[in-house]
């Protein structure tokens, strides 16, 4: 999973105020832990999906609705020539 | 005392007096020796002395010893015929009694110390060689030996290919150029110029030029270094490397005649002035990338009428070749103390031609550092020296023990028109040798042709004339111009056609049977042609612009392809404008190269599979490594209801995503895939699918991300008869865009390399039982995305794999590339992990940004300063496309890619 963009850092912080960087970075960190524990131990993944969702809840309730906000403003497709089709 | 000899001068201008020396010793009488070389004072090459490389004062009679001291002065005859050395080395012998009855013989120099034996230098009044003052290699990378690769700074593989530029061998300044202007310089002489380099370089494609060199005037003409640099520099400019080649000592050397009666002027083995020769030019070139060392062209067991040859006569083959080996560890070492970075070529015995009897062994087991063996290749049906059949080639120089250990490389080889298809099939077995095979690196370093100036010849040459007013005639040897190309012979064509498919990268080659007599036209191959599904081109050297051309009696259409990969080009849909039924399809480069084109029935629907890529088509599609890219048909929502994927309604998104992500993996700087491109079968599956749960094969997680479930994948693809090493599940999304990956799973139970991390042993294993997967948006959210994910599912459960590096969380899985320090802030260890022998740094400041003073983790050294960790928080790297994979993570996962393709 990549990082989140400072965009998308900086969206989630402004509709979530009661958020720290330090806290999206420690729910960033859980959610590199969750997806490398559903490879090994099933139980402490759904720990963890429990408690990203709590912290999801308490600190970013609105962290979807910032993160569309984002992606809304991006092109559908990136940036670069070479469009297809006939020339 | 003893005795001891001075020369009054060290530097002596060759056309002024002849040298004199100062004698000083307590004996009574002393005699004087002066040579071309130091060998000639041992007694045992008595035989070989004469007039022209050696003088004795004995000539004259015993020199007179008054108050413990003589003087010598070189009589004028030995002067005439010595002076044309660029160094003159002596020593003094003296002794008590007259000539017949020596006593007391002391010398200054004992004959078997003769390496040490000091030289007066001839040169004109203020010769200084000058210095290099600026840096010639441009953007050109070091090279070095790692193991039978030659690989450059970022440890891909690199392959050489080129053409040898003779001409600054034998060339004297003041001579005509190809136009007939005389010119100052050996260089203007030999008419090489810019415009010829970007010639070879440019229009030829050649990537390394071998410069034959002329001993003597390297080391004595300020000129000739000057005007190297200038070739250096001009080819650098280029892209070129270039391989200053020891061919002639000097112009006035004989060494017996060549079998077609021809003299032959290529010295048998190197002599003293060749180590100052070799430390001269690698203290001169020790910053510069580009320059490369072959040490000696042809090795070879003096000619029977060869006069000029210093060596001893030795028994056996055996023996001969122990004395080129002797010299090759000496050059090396003058080469690599003056230049410890510098890179050697080493000529096989025999003319070059038998490389039977290498490496070169050193002390302790150990073989020469940094080189690679070089063979020249001739036709020759000679019994005991056929070089007509790969058979042979596979004895001479091809064959498994040297090529799976070191590099080789081709210095020579060419022919003439009547050898085409003796070279044509030699080509093909080069190519052969210089790509990946089943993971496996076959040795070829490269070559390069012989030669552009001298038979047999890469370009036509014809002969200019002229009277000048006394009435003489004057000739010269020109080029022939086909407006402002050289004009290749029928060999050239065949060289030069092979050059202009050279692959972007080594595995990128294509079979020579692709080419049209060798004319620089290639064949394609492609997908279906169905309207509005994947339509793919495979074929070599695919350049950016490059177009397809689909034509029928009454139409054309120009179709721009979205990805154009040196090996594919990929037309995400292909347009509706393409006529239906029977058409011509070709492509045409920019450089107006076109492909032979190929007959494909254009059908009006799409179909639910692809391959886009085959693969390595020598074994069946099963054991082919496979990427596959499939239309994710349900998604698992975070309550655990089921929904149709959106993807499934919008087929032209599918295929943009996986153009886009096929430009991420192979299209992109961090080159891990690139060598193996040719080897990686690519498939793509878009189909639609009842909603239900065992075909969700993607759910919801925290934080707006979408996760890929690979234990349903793998059923889901066993289900369709599929199968995969990496599964990219595509899905679209308003809620959960982020991608996310999980590595493979191998299976155990299939053949493993054993490799060592930190003294732990793992294992890679050929086979996986349940792919590495990742949930890719589509559209992927960025140009990395796709390379980033696959890294993530490239590695293996609990054989090692790759962490994102922006979390400072202790990883769970065993990860080759994150580390964690004792306490949070300790200093970074120097040392960040062995991995299969090898010790690889840390690097201690984390993309030049440093690590926050909270964190405990810490990573491998970069590949390069200027290229941040592809698997970090590269939006603060400023471009993202300049990230890389960190040298140990490179290393590791292509040592698991070429396990995996070698099944």
């Amino acid at each position: 999973m990549m990082a989140l963009s400072p965009e998308e850092r900086a969206a989630v912080l402004a509709l979530n105020p009661q958020a720290r960087p330090q806290d999206l970075d420690r729910f960033e960190a859980l959610l590199v832990e969750r997806l490398e524990a559903a490879e090994v131990d099933p139980a402490r993944a759904q720990a963890l999906d429990r408690e990203l969702k709590e912290m999801e809840a308490r600190l970013f309730p609105r962290l979807q609705e910032a993160l569309q906000q984002v992606w809304a403003r991006q092109p559908e497709e990136p940036e670069e020539p070479g469009e297809p089709g006939v020339a | 005392m003893t005795v001891r000899i001075r020369a009054e001068r060290p530097t002596v201008d060759p056309t002024g007096p002849p040298p004199a020396f100062t004698i000083r010793t307590d004996r009574q009488f002393c005699e004087v020796e002066v040579t071309c070389d130091p060998v000639l004072f041992n007694g045992a090459l008595a035989g070989r002395r004469r007039p022209e490389n050696f003088s004795t004062s004995r000539d004259e009679g015993a020199l007179a010893v008054r108050q413990g001291r003589a003087r010598y002065q070189l009589d004028e005859a030995a002067w005439r015929a010595l002076r044309r050395y660029p160094y003159l080395y002596y020593r003094a012998i003296a002794y008590d009694g007259p000539l017949p009855r020596r006593q007391r013989e002391e010398e200054s120099l004992a004959a078997h110390d003769f390496r040490q034996a000091p030289a007066i230098y001839l040169a004109p009044p203020g010769t200084r060689l000058p210095p290099v003052r600026r840096r010639l290699s441009g953007n050109l990378k070091w090279l070095r030996v790692a193991g039978n690769r030659l690989v450059d700074e970022d440890d891909d593989p690199v392959v050489l290919r080129g053409v040898n530029l003779s001409g600054m061998e034998y060339t004297d300044r003041g001579g005509l150029d190809p136009t007939g202007v005389r010119r100052p310089t050996s260089r203007e002489a030999a008419g090489i110029t810019r415009e010829l380099i970007r010639e070879i370089v440019r229009h030829w494609r050649a990537n390394i030029i071998r410069l034959p060199l002329n001993q003597e005037w390297a080391l004595t003409r300020e000129d000739y270094l000057a005007n190297l640099d200038r070739i250096i520099e001009w080819a650098a400019a280029e892209g070129a490397y270039t391989l200053l080649d020891l061919q002639w000592f000097d112009t006035h050397r004989e060494f017996g005649h060549l079998a077609d009666g021809r003299v032959n002027r290529v010295p048998p083995m190197p002599e003293e002035n060749s180590v100052r020769l070799w430390r001269l030019l690698a203290a001169r070139y020790r910053r510069e990338p580009a320059v490369l060392f072959d040490l000696f062209n042809e090795p070879h067991v003096p000619l029977a009428d060869d006069q000029a040859a210093l060596t001893p006569a030795l028994a056996t083959e055996g023996e001969w070749v122990d004395h080129w080996h002797s010299w090759v560890r000496r050059l090396e070492q003058v080469i690599h103390r003056e230049h410890g970075r510098a890179l050697l070529f080493v000529s096989g015995w025999d003319w070059a031609l038998n490389l039977r009897h290498f490496p070169v062994p050193l002390p302790g087991g150990r073989t020469l550092p940094n080189a690679v063996y070089a063979a020249h290749v001739y036709h020759h049906t000679t019994p005991g020296r056929s070089t007509a059949t790969p058979a042979d080639w596979d004895h001479w120089f091809g064959f498994p023990r040297l090529r799976e250990a070191h590099p080789i490389f081709l210095t020579e080889w060419g022919g003439e028109a009547a050898q085409l298809r003796w070279g044509l099939e030699l080509e093909q077995y080069l190519r052969d040798l210089h790509r990946f095979r089943q993971g496996v690196w076959p040795g070829l370093a490269g070559w390069t042709a012989w030669s552009w100036a001298d038979r047999p010849l890469l370009v036509e040459r014809g002969t200019g004339s002229r009277t000048l007013p006394n009435g003489t005639q004057v000739t010269w040897r020109t080029y022939i111009l086909d407006g402002p190309h050289h004009r290749p012979t029928e060999f050239g064509e065949l060289v030069k056609a092979a050059l202009g498919t050279m692959p972007a990268f080594p595995r990128l080659a294509f079979a020579l049977d692709r080419l049209r007599g060798g004319r620089g036209r290639f064949f394609i191959t492609a997908t279906p042609a169905r309207r509005e599904d994947f339509f793919a081109v495979q074929g070599h050297d695919f350049t950016p612009g490059t177009r397809v051309l689909f034509s029928t009696p009454g139409a054309t259409v120009w179709v721009a392809p979205r990805v154009i990969l040196p090996h594919l080009l990929l037309v995400p849909q292909l347009p509706a404008a393409v006529p239906l039924g029977e058409v011509l399809c070709e492509v045409v480069r920019p450089d107006g190269v076109r492909s032979d084109p190929i007959r494909l029935v254009v059908a009006a629907a799409p179909g639910d599979v692809s391959e886009i890529y085959p693969g390595d088509e020598s074994k069946p599609a099963a054991r082919r490594f496979t990427i596959l890219f499939l239309a994710n048909p349900v998604v698992e929502t975070r309550t655990g209801a089921v929904a149709a994927d959106p993807l499934l309604a919008r087929r032209d998104r599918f295929h943009r995503a996986v153009a886009e992500a096929l430009r991420s993996l192979f299209g992109r700087r961090e080159t891990l895939l690139h060598p193996y491109a040719l080897d990686i079968r690519v498939v793509a599956r878009f189909a639609p699918e009842a909603v239900v749960p065992a075909h969700a094969l993607c759910r919801q997680i925290a934080g707006a991300t979408m996760e890929a479930m690979r234990p349903r994948v793998q059923a889901y693809l066993a289900a369709k008869g599929l199968s995969a090493d990496v599964c990219f599940v595509l899905f679209h999304s308003a809620s959960h865009r982020r991608s996310s990956a999980h590595r493979t799973l191998d299976d155990a139970a299939s053949a493993g390399r054993r490799f060592l991390y930190d003294q732990v042993e793992y294992h890679h294993r050929r086979r996986a039982r349940e792919p590495g997967v990742v949930a890719l948006h589509a559209p992927p959210a960025s140009v990395l995305t796709p390379l980033h994910e696959l890294i993530h599912a490239l590695g293996e459960r609990d054989n090692g794999g790759v962490t994102d590096l922006y979390v400072d969380s202790p990883p769970v899985l065993f990860s080759v590339n994150r580390k964690r320090r004792a306490r949070a802030g300790g200093p970074v260890p120097r040392r960040f992990a062995d991995y299969d022998g090898q010790s690889y740094a840390s690097d201690p400041r984390r993309d030049g940004r440093g690590y926050p003073a909270s964190w405990r983790s810490y990573h491998p050294e970069l590949i390069h300063p200027r290229f941040p960790n592809l698997m970090d928080d590269y939006y603060y790297q400023g471009a993202m496309t300049r990230c890389r994979l960190d040298r140990l993570t490179l290393k590791f996962l292509r040592d698991r890619l070429e396990w995996k393709l070698g099944r």
